[in-house]
């Protein structure tokens, strides 16, 4: 850099937190926080709580619209489609579904249908597991209401294992597309003192039958998966076999009880 | 379901409208009442609105705050009114051991004790993500009032939850509702 950078204004400390300096304006202002602990002390409480406050806000959003407000919705666009050009649809639709269903038989094995499951889990934690601001929607400090909204997501009651006896505790949770069932997913994260995080994926609507206990790799990913009951369950970390292995154990354990 | 209407653009927002709606107000009912009226209104001026989708947020919130300075205007001239400021809240019972709740409670009394605007332009800005220009339109103020309303609205938050001494119309046993660190 060349001169003197302009003095640290009130502004550009609200800009900082709010992540919006171009860079050169952010290492000024860095330069400057390291020198003025005041300053540097405000920015920190002003980040902590801005993250406080997503936290805070975010809850809200997952409550229902009410029915008089989407009715607003309902007036404005009526159906392009009759009821019975709907049915019609539906029936070709399902025609169409046999068609398939026949032809493609082998390729819609159930066996495909289950490897589906920790295809979907390690996805979903290769992307989640590397996220430092927002690896979870809801923190365990809301344990209560994260379960509560992810069961009525799913539509079934669910329960979080607890892994602290292998030296993981929950992180938070998340809901997540699924190709399954109502096509949701729950993912809770769990995390060690070392920074290594597991993931649990539950998904509804395993159509194949109950599994045995399965292992299966995928690249330095690594996952345990079980159906039961029609949920899928798997628990994916970059552990390898052996340090997965009790974590696994322990969840089966916790959850087919 | 199958065959559902496609949602219109303005329907998925509702859930940021009713929690800024909820912001400003702080009651359910008239935040909801507030909410019903802007899309609305939004839904009448659908059809001439120009902008990407990128700006259907800050243009809905604008049509939100729009509406509720309008009503904070009727309801000036009446005399019963209680300015939002000067009321104070009960803060509700409090289980024992529950930590993360009264951290929760706390963070919300907190906001509470904020102006409105104060409210409004930390959910806009740093919840929300509107630009600086952004939440200037929808508060209808210079960008220089957002950024000191913010720094404003930051420090007070911060010295509210590092435990300032507690308020009149607060019960005793507030003093241990301050933030852990």
């Amino acid at each position: 850099m060349t001169g003197k950078p302009a003095a640290i204004t009130e502004a550009d400390l609200v800009a900082y937190v709010d992540d919006r300096l171009p860079s050169e304006r952010r290492a000024d202002v860095e330069a400057h926080l390291a020198r003025h602990a005041e300053d540097a002390a405000r920015v920190a409480a002003w980040q902590q709580q801005a993250d406080d406050l997503r936290v805070h806000f975010d809850r809200d959003l997952n409550e229902p619209v009410p029915a008089e407000m989407a009715a607003l919705f309902a007036a404005q666009h009526p159906s392009m489609l009759g009821p019975a050009l709907r049915i019609a649809a539906v029936l070709a639709l399902v025609l169409l579904g046999v068609g398939a269903g026949w032809y493609g038989r082998g390729a819609f094995a159930p066996v495909d249908i289950v490897a589906a499951l920790p295809q979907e889990a390690t996805r979903a934690h290769l992307v989640y597991s590397r996220e430092v601001l927002h690896p979870v929607e809801v923190t365990a400090k809301e344990e209560q209401h994260l379960v509560t909204w992810l069961s009525k997501r799913l539509g079934t009651a669910l329960k979080v294992p607890n892994l602290s006896g292998q030296g993981f505790g929950l992180v938070g949770g998340r809901l997540l597309p699924a190709s399954s069932g109502n096509h949701t997913a729950a993912q809770f994260m769990y995390e060690n003192r070392q920074g290594q995080r597991l993931t649990l994926y539950v998904r509804t609507g395993e159509a194949g039958g109950d599994t045995s206990f399965r292992f299966t790799g995928e690249g330095n990913a690594v996952a345990f998966y079980w159906v039961e009951d029609g949920f899928g369950y798997a628990l994916t970390g970059e552990t390898g076999r052996e340090a997965l292995m009790p974590a696994a154990r322990a969840v089966y354990e916790q959850l087919t009880r | 379901m199958l065959f559902r209407r496609p949602p219109h653009p303005i329907e998925a927002e509702i859930p940021r409208l009713r929690r800024f709606a909820l912001a400003l107000t702080r009651d359910r009912d008239t935040a909801d009442d507030l909410v019903q009226d802007a899309v609305a209104r939004a839904l009448a001026a659908w059809a001439t609105r120009r902008g990407d989708d990128a700006a259907l947020r800050p243009w809905l919130f604008t049509i939100l705050h729009n509406r509720w300075r309008s009503r904070q205007q009727r309801e000036w001239a009446r005399p019963d009114r209680v300015a939002l400021d000067d009321t104070t809240e009960d803060i509700q019972e409090i289980s024992g051991g529950q930590w993360e709740a009264l951290e929760m409670r706390d963070l919300e009394s907190a906001l509470a004790k904020l102006s409105e605007e104060q409210r409004a332009v930390l959910l806009l800005v740093g919840v929300e993500g509107l630009s600086y220009e952004e939440a200037a339109r929808v508060q209808n103020v210079p960008i220089g009032t957002v950024m000191s309303r913010l720094a404003r609205a930051r420090d007070r938050l911060r010295s509210l939850m590092d435990g300032e001494p507690p308020q009149a119309g607060e019960g005793s046993g507030r003093t241990h509702l301050r933030r852990v660190k």
